[in-house]
């Protein structure tokens, strides 16, 4: 017996010298410029969505910023990586020499919170989150975001302009204030151009929010969005918006178009959503951080980062420009050139309207009531940005639930 | 022939035969690695570097290893009074996340005295850990349900219940999300200064294993387990009372399960996400099979598959490798290894045949029985025993 335990730990000293062995080719010299940050992704890099415009916004910043490098994980979520915490991530990132990290997804807010102190001289980045605004965030960390409102009013007003039964479905994510805003806002998008666009009653549109409970779909965890976006078209909804990070209102759509079926999708996230089914597919609302990411990482390489929530507009002058506009809408092939003019004439007058110009559309302005009939803004009050963030409630009309509670 | 030259002769015939599975299987396990390895464009060398450096060459990543350790072998320490008593409890999973549950249940709603905090957290995440296991057990001696299937059932249950919990009356405020809120500072596992371990969760395990050591080697009840193992009708027949020490074992790797899963939620979390288990009870079965439910073996293999686990974190950033490769890695390994245990028994079968063989004097004699590795013996053959 002893014997055996000999030879075990032979092997062991043996396996650990082979280890050991490379370990002296460590430690690679650095460029003396390079500036490296750490980008935490929730779902996979090549999601086609959320965690693809992520990626793709680092890698942007690579390629903007000299001596930028970019080192990243992603899935970091029970499901995928239950054997993670934001603790090991953000440890293994700063060991690899991030400056400033970058965690892309709300889940990750309370544990971003908690871990950012214990790292005074790292940058961290929430997106997206209100720790600033609710004083939770430390003083090394900021919030980003995109004004995503407007790009899911005109995702509704998209929906609005091609529906004809007149029944619009919202598969949504998890239950929170940025998801509540954004069905609102697809909402009052779509309500306006039903009435102003296309002359209908607003009271015979029906607007229909399901969440499923995460992000993406989660087995055992969420309800399946496959199954959710099938039930909303077995509804009789003929327009399906998606508010998750992942592609299955599109796909849905595409398999039912296939079988003969009148039925679209918008997509959400990120700009190509739409090859997954271009024929039904209305457009997308996306998300395009490469140049607030480059703002960021300049700051913190320049030392001139200081801690805010910079909750961006779209550059109105061209809300698809690559270079300058944070959110964006991609039109996808299902628009008809009537509609896509008319969706056109809608951005003009948003844009307009987030100017203060003449003749632009302020969509969150009263009189707007919430869910249960109380007042969310009085006639011709428009909501202050604290007003627009923070709503507890889905708005009259809407069909769904408004909180985690009623679920 | 001396007799020490013949000593060394079967002690050395015996070891290789013994070992036999665990090199040859790891052997061949990492050569279908490197294959994968080389198909994902990786240098294999660059892998080993980047698994020492990362969990080896620093106290602090070393810490992080046993932080991963420690709960994987308090599983496998209920799993040996399990497996040694003949019992499959595949439930295990549910019996961390129960575990997990529990202890958030003192964690998020009472606010006691600091050590009375901590007591009474460890306490509900061992009663409601156990209590799960015992029903298995329970379904098994009254209900007739093999625990296997019951395991699963309970997997299944407890999973559901603690999604149940996120989305419901433990979501956070006005939201939903894949956790609970983060516990107050009171409510969790105190952290050695240096690095990120819990004493009392060494303490804990560290008791847990010598107790098991101390109960399979040596103890009346561990006699009465490895008989149930062996055979429980001959045993009960014998006058060993199987159901209470079906009902006790279980019982026992119930209460350590949930308070590995009461030091995910109090220690490495600070909250309850969902899949709170991860598949550590899964691992942990794996472990205790790679160690043919060898008490002293499971520590160690525990370590490598801690070492394994915590190196899957600098693969992914660095290296770029899949998330799931790791746990395709161990599965590979556990697998090869299962797969020579296999040629070894074969190969012991021959032996065994051959001295029988030379002892009848060439007559032939009739074959032994198949040895196989034994759930519920400590020990899987003669030849190989500790």
């Amino acid at each position: 017996m002893r014997k055996r335990y000999s030879l075990a730990l032979i092997v062991i000293l043996v396996v650990a010298l082979a280890l050991s062995a490379g370990f002296s080719h460590q430690s690679k010299a650095k460029a003396q410029d390079e500036f490296v940050f750490g980008l935490i992704l929730v779902g996979p890099h090549d999601d086609n969505g959320w965690s693809e415009a992520h990626y793709n916004g680092g890698l942007y910043v690579e390629q903007h910023v000299e001596g930028a490098k970019m080192v990243w994980i992603d899935k970091v979520n029970p499901a995928d990586s239950p054997e993670l915490t934001m603790d090991l991530v953000v440890e293994d990132l700063v060991s690899q020499g991030a400056k400033l990290i970058i965690a892309t997804s709300d889940d990750f807010k309370a544990d971003i919170t908690a871990v950012a102190p214990n790292y005074p001289d790292i940058t961290f980045l929430h997106v997206s989150g209100d720790g600033v605004w609710s004083g939770e965030a430390p003083d090394n960390m900021g919030n980003l975001f995109g004004q995503m409102q407007y790009g899911k009013a005109i995702a509704g007003c998209a929906a609005a302009l091609k529906t004809e039964t007149g029944k619009i479905a919202y598969l949504g994510p998890l239950v929170n204030d940025e998801t509540r805003l954004f069905a609102n806002s697809a909402y009052l998008g779509a309500k306006y151009c039903y009435e102003n666009y296309r002359g209908m009653d607003p009271a015979t549109l029906q607007f229909t929010v399901n969440w499923i409970g995460f992000w993406f779909n989660i087995p055992g965890v969420t309800l399946d969005p496959t199954e959710v976006a099938n039930a909303f078209f077995n509804d009789g909804n003929d327009v399906v918006l998606s508010g998750i990070d992942t592609t299955e209102a599109t796909v849905v759509a595409g398999q039912r178009s296939a079988e003969g079926e009148r039925v679209f999708s918008l997509g959400y996230d990120y700009v190509d959503t739409c090859t997954e089914a271009p024929s039904v597919c209305l457009g997308v609302p996306y998300y395009n951080w490469g140049p607030s990411y480059v703002t960021e990482v300049t700051a913190v390489k320049d030392g001139t980062w200081t801690r805010s929530f910079d909750w961006l507009e779209p550059d109105w002058t061209d809300i698809n420009n690559p270079d300058t506009s944070i959110v964006g809408f991609a039109k996808g092939e299902a628009l008809s050139e009537e509609e896509s003019a008319t969706l056109d004439t809608f951005i003009a007058a948003l844009g307009a309207g987030a100017k203060g110009e003449e003749g632009g559309i302020n969509l969150f302005t009263g009189p707007i009531n919430y869910q249960d009939g109380s007042t969310y803004l009085a006639d011709g009050e428009a909501a202050t940005p604290e007003q627009i963030w923070y709503m507890p409630q889905l708005l009259e009309s809407m069909i769904g639930e408004s909180t985690a509670e009623s679920q | 022939m001396t007799a020490f030259r013949k000593f060394l002769i079967q002690t050395s015939s015996r070891t290789a035969l013994g070992f036999f599975p665990l090199l040859v299987g790891t052997l061949v396990a990492l050569g279908v690695i490197v294959l994968i390895l080389n198909h994902e464009h990786v240098e294999p060398r660059a892998v080993y570097d980047l698994i020492y450096e990362r969990t080896l060459s620093l106290p602090e990543n070393r810490a992080n290893v046993v932080d991963f350790w420690l709960p994987i072998l308090l599983c496998c320490c209920g799993l040996l009074l399990t497996f040694t008593a003949g019992l499959w409890n595949i439930g295990i999973e549910g019996q961390i996340t129960m575990g997990a549950v529990g202890a958030t249940s003192i964690a998020l709603f009472v606010k006691l005295p600091h050590n009375q905090q901590i007591l009474t957290e460890l306490f509900m995440a061992g009663a409601a850990g156990g209590a799960w296991a015992l029903f298995t057990g329970i379904m098994r001696t009254r209900g007739g349900v093999n625990e296997i299937f019951g395991g699963v059932a309970m997997n299944f249950l407890a999973s559901n219940f603690s999604t149940y919990l996120l989305v419901g009356p433990w979501s956070p405020p006005n939201a939903t999300g894949s956790a609970t809120v983060r516990f107050p500072d009171y409510s969790l596992l105190p952290s050695m200064d240096k690095y990120r371990l819990s004493p009392i969760t060494i303490y804990i395990t560290l008791t847990a294993f010598i107790f098991v050591l101390l109960t399979l080697s040596g103890s009346r009840w561990g006699l009465q387990l490895r008989a149930m193992g062996k055979n429980q009708k001959s045993a009960q027949m014998l006058g060993v009372p199987t159901e209470r020490n079906i009902w006790l074992a279980m019982l026992m790797c119930g209460i350590m399960a949930g308070l590995a899963g009461g030091h995910l939620v109090l220690f490495r979390r600070s909250n309850l996400p969902a899949n709170v288990s991860g598949g550590i009870g899964f691992l942990s079965l794996l472990v205790v099979l790679l160690a043919s439910v060898r008490v002293r073996w499971v520590p160690i293999v525990s370590f490598a598959f801690a070492l394994l686990y915590s190196a899957g974190l600098p693969l992914r950033t660095r290296l770029q490798l899949d998330s799931s490769l790791v746990g395709i890695f161990l599965g590979i390994l556990v697998f090869c290894v299962l797969i020579f245990d296999g040629v070894r028994q074969r190969l012991q079968e021959r032996i065994e045949q051959r001295k029988l063989l030379a002892a009848s004097g060439g007559e032939k004699s009739p074959p032994p029985p198949t040895i196989e590795i034994q759930i519920g013996e400590e020990v899987s053959s003669g030849s190989s025993s500790n």
